[in-house]
């Protein structure tokens, strides 16, 4: 699928911030599933723009801004082509070695019941990549579907108590329970571009991605059951949703933020796309 | 006569805080003072006459002495969750614990080793990862291990150097063999009883101090300075500014960091002291934003910068792994140091000194069973009641076990622990700790001992201060050291003499 | 030096200068109140001291009336009271603490001594469950002692730098203010009408505001003779050579503003704002300040000088 994606995250404050600092993962890479043909990030009010690639490869743009700040617009628009690859992710350079991806954080440390569920739920398949199948379609199952992608997630045990969550929450649930049976696993950002099963067509989009042997990284999204397709925009991968969050930030003083206005993404098909499903 | 099995602590913790349980056995140990015939050696004949002929009291009257000197100047150290006793002393022991020259070349040859060791596999694992090709350490005790900072990976500390202040435990059994029990690859502290024990000595003790030519530890600060000024990032052309970055006042080591600052001649900073701005780190001065080059932080990873570790942080600065990152501020002890100094990294530190420097280890590791090991784990679940076997990464709360202390039921217990997660344990034997004498209200006994020496690492080169903190396990048979367990400190004398020069 | 640093230098000054302007208030109330209810009444007393001490507002939180025993609990030794003696000896201390580097040793361990000297009389307090008088006496002798000697070694021991100046700076804005407060409370037995109709009454008043800020000797130096109301007023507010009096206090700002400002080549705000202040009560007469009402006047330096206050902390505080 080919489009234009614009996305516009607006922060308005009760007070006038002093000064922040943030971090935005912003920039999609390209691989076999995704095709980047021109991208840009950008803030306003004005500020250097410092673009890094982190140490698990997602690019990184960060910047200052001294205040008084009352409102804060981030914008990230380019033309893109996705691919359906039933989720597998290949071409995109793998820079930290495996183990890294059975640390366990605390967002993603599953207790005891959420183990109990995954071995339970694994018992009836041995092949690796039919058993994260069976692990995707349980919990997509288990736990209720809850759109609300704006709130910091709960840890996956939290989560998982209470058989609900937002994208983000039922991702960490996955990477979670993935550790848990040894499997690498890692949690992924990006953008949902469908109008299918979302309330609102484009939204921040959370899921989970895994190694398989011999087929290597494959996704699964437990929100929607399903691996990812082609109305899937990946954006960056960290070992939990803090790792992979979209923007971190940290302001001066004692201002908080007021309230996040506006959190969209347009996505237009253009009459010239091809439809490659 | 007592011995210990020295346990090291669970959860590795950078501060004083450090557990270190020990237990008494009926082993004969090495007493540093007395030869096996109860005479002096050497080394100590001084402080024996000493003791011999002080008067009854002396001592009980200078240990009470140095208390009020040292409450007087605000030597305390805070105990976490303890409101009434918020703030107390480290005892001091007034008898010091000698060492004598050739102990210490020998000793200070072998820190030297250790630390560029422990420098170079950090570099290592955060660059090519040639010792884990090589197969000489499993991948998986670097990277799933809870110091390691995948944020790193790839990145090379300047002058790769990663832990510019190390402190390394040491223990002794004989007057030969120095064992390291414990590497400190993150923010050892203890240094500052190092340097007040002294003044603390010179002042109560002037007599005896002058009767031993005793190697000054006072050139400490300078040394440090040296070795942080030595990493400044290359942009920085004038004098760089160092600052000394501290969790603030309620923290356990609060004293040791504003001495250090005071020492150093340098600013002691607080987060909220700090901002950033485009990746480069100022210090809110009342002349406006200043900026800063070198931090030498006693802030844990996990706090320096909530946009890249925990985001509810305000001991760090928002940016500053940013800033780090791009080479505009030096940190020490770098980001990630901490899996060089992890219990199950320590057990491969003979075997990843030989695969850098292809020399042996000159100080000793105290023996070690990876019960990940087949082999090992068959010996250890044959000798459960004479080892103590401890977890490695601390994480999952199994803590550890003391086997000759231990009822059978519990080795039973702790058998299948180990037999459902064997890679989670070592095991270790019992040691028989050196002993020293030391005063306590109304005597002079042994009492077990460790020693700490500081070793520093600048792009100059690796410098050793002649002494360290000794700590002393002040309960009888204790092989506590611990500051908050009621262990004490003592001063560390490293004679210009050899030991066996009367 | 580091914003923060500046800042804790500042107010340890000021909690020290507070707490012995506390302990001087209580002495002084404590006299008036043991006077025979003829010659002063002592429910009023102790309610002017709470609100001379900034203290009025949280004090009925927390006791129905204020008396003897309530008000001098409160503000001696009540950890609930934020700027009771107790508090503002823990305060200095934890601000010292914070910047032992920017202290001398005479300075650090004169305070920290104090800090441990408290916690024995909370000790020996706590054991009689009550306030002794004479414990009292050696407690407020104690706490001036305090104050007295963290001025005396910073004065002999400090470096002559901008950490001198803010923590110079902290004693007069605190002592202004101070010095302000007790006139604030005490205007209306300075009134010249007050004089025929009071008698004897507000002579022990006037005394009391003179022991208050430790000027009832220097009173007699500089007047030589008996205790007239508008000397009081004029001592306190405009003669110079009085160490509590506004004038003096602003003096001292000022020099200690420019010193800093000197130090770093760069005026601000806060000194054009101090040196308008000093300007004004150098160009009046005590005269001038009864004709145009003395509380309106006490009203107006206070609401000034929390502003200074506030300047000096935008300007070099926060950073």
């Amino acid at each position: 699928m080919r489009a234009s994606v614009q996305y516009h995250f607006q922060i308005s404050y009760a007070d006038p911030v002093r000064a922040m600092n943030q971090v935005l993962r912003l920039t999609p890479r390209g691989f076999d599933g995704q095709e980047i043909k021109d991208w840009r990030v950008d803030v306003l009010p004005d500020a250097r723009m410092r673009r890094n690639e982190d140490a698990f490869g997602n690019i990184v743009h960060s910047c200052s801004h001294d205040g008084p700040l009352e409102q804060l617009s981030i914008m990230a628009e380019g033309e893109i082509e996705t691919n359906d690859t039933a989720g597998v992710v290949r071409g995109l350079p793998e820079k930290l070695p495996l183990d890294v991806y059975l640390r366990h954080t605390a967002a993603t440390l599953a207790d005891k019941d959420l183990l109990a569920f995954t071995q339970d739920a694994l018992s009836r398949e041995t092949d690796p990549l039919g058993r994260m199948h069976v692990l995707n379609d349980a919990l997509h199952e288990a736990c209720a579907f809850a759109p609300g992608e704006g709130e910091t997630p709960r840890p996956a045990r939290e989560a998982f108590a209470s058989r609900a969550g937002s994208a983000r929450e039922l991702a960490q649930v996955f990477v979670a329970a993935a550790r848990g049976v040894d499997v690498p696993a890692r949690l992924i950002s990006g953008f949902f571009l469908g109008t299918e099963g979302v309330g609102a067509a484009g939204a921040h989009h959370a899921w989970a991605e895994v190694f398989v042997e011999p087929i290597g990284w494959i996704g699964f999204d437990p929100a929607f059951g399903c691996c990812p397709r082609d109305e899937y925009l990946r954006i960056a991968l960290g070992l939990d949703f803090a790792g992979a969050a979209p923007r971190r930030s940290a302001v001066f003083g004692y201002a908080r933020e007021a309230s996040i206005a506006v959190l969209k993404v347009d996505v237009s098909r253009q009459a010239s796309w091809q439809g490659q499903q | 006569m007592k011995s210990l099995a020295v346990c090291a602590r669970g959860a590795k913790r950078p501060e004083m805080s450090s557990k270190k349980a020990i237990k008494p056995m009926t082993l004969p140990c090495f007493d540093e003072m007395t030869e096996g015939d109860g005479a002096a050696r050497a080394l100590y004949s001084r402080i024996a006459k000493w003791l011999e002929t002080s008067p009854p009291g002396l001592l009980d009257s200078r240990r009470q002495q140095a208390e009020m000197l040292f409450r007087r100047i605000g030597i305390t150290f805070a105990v976490y969750g303890d409101k009434e006793a918020a703030e107390r002393l480290i005892p001091f022991d007034i008898i010091p614990r000698l060492l004598g020259h050739d102990e210490w070349l020998r000793l200070e040859a072998g820190l030297v080793q250790r630390v560029k060791v422990l420098n170079m596999f950090l570099t290592d694992v955060y660059g090519a990862q040639e010792i884990i090709r090589a197969g000489v350490v499993p991948a998986d005790l670097v990277f799933r291990n809870d110091c390691y900072r995948p944020e790193m990976q790839g990145h090379r500390a300047p002058h790769d150097i990663w832990t510019h202040i190390a402190g390394i435990d040491i223990v002794r059994t004989d007057d030969q063999d120095f064992y390291v029990l414990e590497d400190n690859c993150r923010t050892p502290s203890g240094v500052s009883y190092m340097l007040e024990n002294r003044e603390m000595m010179i002042r109560l003790a002037p007599d005896l101090f002058a009767e031993h030519a005793v190697m000054p530890v006072e050139n400490y600060p300078d040394s440090l300075l040296a070795s942080l000024r030595s990493v400044a990032p290359p942009r920085c052309a004038s004098e760089p500014n160092i600052v000394v970055l501290t969790p603030g006042q309620f923290n356990s080591a609060y004293y040791e960091h504003s001495f250090l600052a005071d020492k150093l001649g340098v600013e002691l900073v607080e987060g909220g002291d700090l901002t950033v701005k485009d990746d480069v780190v100022y210090m809110r001065t009342t002349e406006g934003p200043k900026r800063v080059d070198v931090i030498y932080r006693r802030v844990d990873d996990e706090f320096i910068d909530p946009l890249v570790f925990n985001p509810d942080s305000v001991l760090g600065a928002a940016g500053l792994m940013g800033a780090y990152l791009s080479g505009n501020v030096t940190l020490a002890n770098a980001v990630g140091a901490g899996v060089a100094d992890d219990k199950a990294i320590y057990t491969y530190m003979p075997e990843i000194t030989r695969f850098y420097l292809g020399e042996e280890p000159k100080l000793k590791n105290v023996a070690t069973w990876r019960c990940r090991e087949p082999d090992a784990l068959k010996y250890v679940l044959d000798h459960l009641s004479e080892l103590v076997v401890k977890e490695v990464n601390g994480s999952g709360g199994y803590g550890m076990l003391v086997g000759p202390h231990a009822t059978k039921e519990q080795i039973e217990d702790f058998r299948k622990k180990l037999l459902t997660a064997p890679d989670n344990f070592i095991a270790q034997p019992t040691l028989s700790l050196s002993t020293c004498p030391t005063s306590f209200l109304g005597g002079v006994a042994p009492r077990h001992v460790d020693l700490r020496p500081f070793v520093l690492s600048g792009s100059d080169g690796v410098r050793v201060v002649p002494g360290g903190l000794t700590r002393v396990a002040l309960k009888e048979g204790s092989l506590v050291v611990n500051s908050s367990q009621g262990g004490g400190t003592k001063d560390t004398w490293v004679l210009e003499t050899d030991a066996a020069t009367p | 030096m580091l914003s923060r640093t500046a800042d804790n230098l500042y107010w340890v000054s000021r909690y020290l200068e507070r707490a012995d302007f506390l302990a001087r208030l209580i002495e002084a109330s404590s006299r008036i109140a043991a006077l025979p209810k003829t010659y002063a009444s002592a429910q009023d007393e102790w309610q002017s001291v709470l609100i001379a001490s900034g203290a009025d507002e949280t004090f009925y939180e927390h006791f129905p009336e204020p008396n003897e025993a309530s008000v001098i609990a409160y503000l001696a030794f009540d950890a609930r009271n934020p700027s009771s003696i107790r508090n503002c000896i823990e305060f200095a201390r934890t601000n010292a603490r914070a910047v032992r580097t920017a202290l001398t040793v005479e300075m650090w361990e004169g305070i920290n001594s104090a800090w441990l000297e408290l916690k024995k009389f909370e000790a020996v307090q706590k054991e009689l469950g009550r306030i002794d008088r004479e414990e009292l006496i050696k407690f407020l002798e104690y706490v001036k002692q305090t104050s007295s000697l963290y001025d005396g070694s910073g004065y002999r021991t400090m470096l002559r730098n901008d950490a001198y100046y803010f923590s110079r700076l902290g004693v007069y804005v605190e002592r202004a203010d101070n010095t302000a407060r007790v006139l604030d409370v005490k205007y209306h037995v300075l009134l010249p009408e007050q004089e025929a109709v009071g008698g004897s009454v507000d002579y022990f008043q006037w005394t009391a505001i003179l022991r208050s800020v430790s000027a009832l000797t220097a009173y007699h130096w500089v007047y030589r003779e008996s205790i007239k109301p508008w000397n009081v007023a004029d001592l306190l507010i405009l003669r110079q050579e009085m160490p509590r009096s506004l004038l003096s206090c602003c003096d001292n700002i000022v020099r200690f503003l420019d010193a800093i400002g000197n130090q770093y080549g760069r005026q601000g705000p806060a000194q054009r704002h101090a040196r308008n202040m000093k300007r004004r009560l150098e160009s009046t007469s005590i005269k001038d300040i009864f004709q145009s009402g003395l509380h309106e006047f006490v009203d107006g330096f206070v609401t000034d000088n929390n502003r200074l206050g506030t300047e000096i902390a935008e300007q070099y505080l926060i950073g």
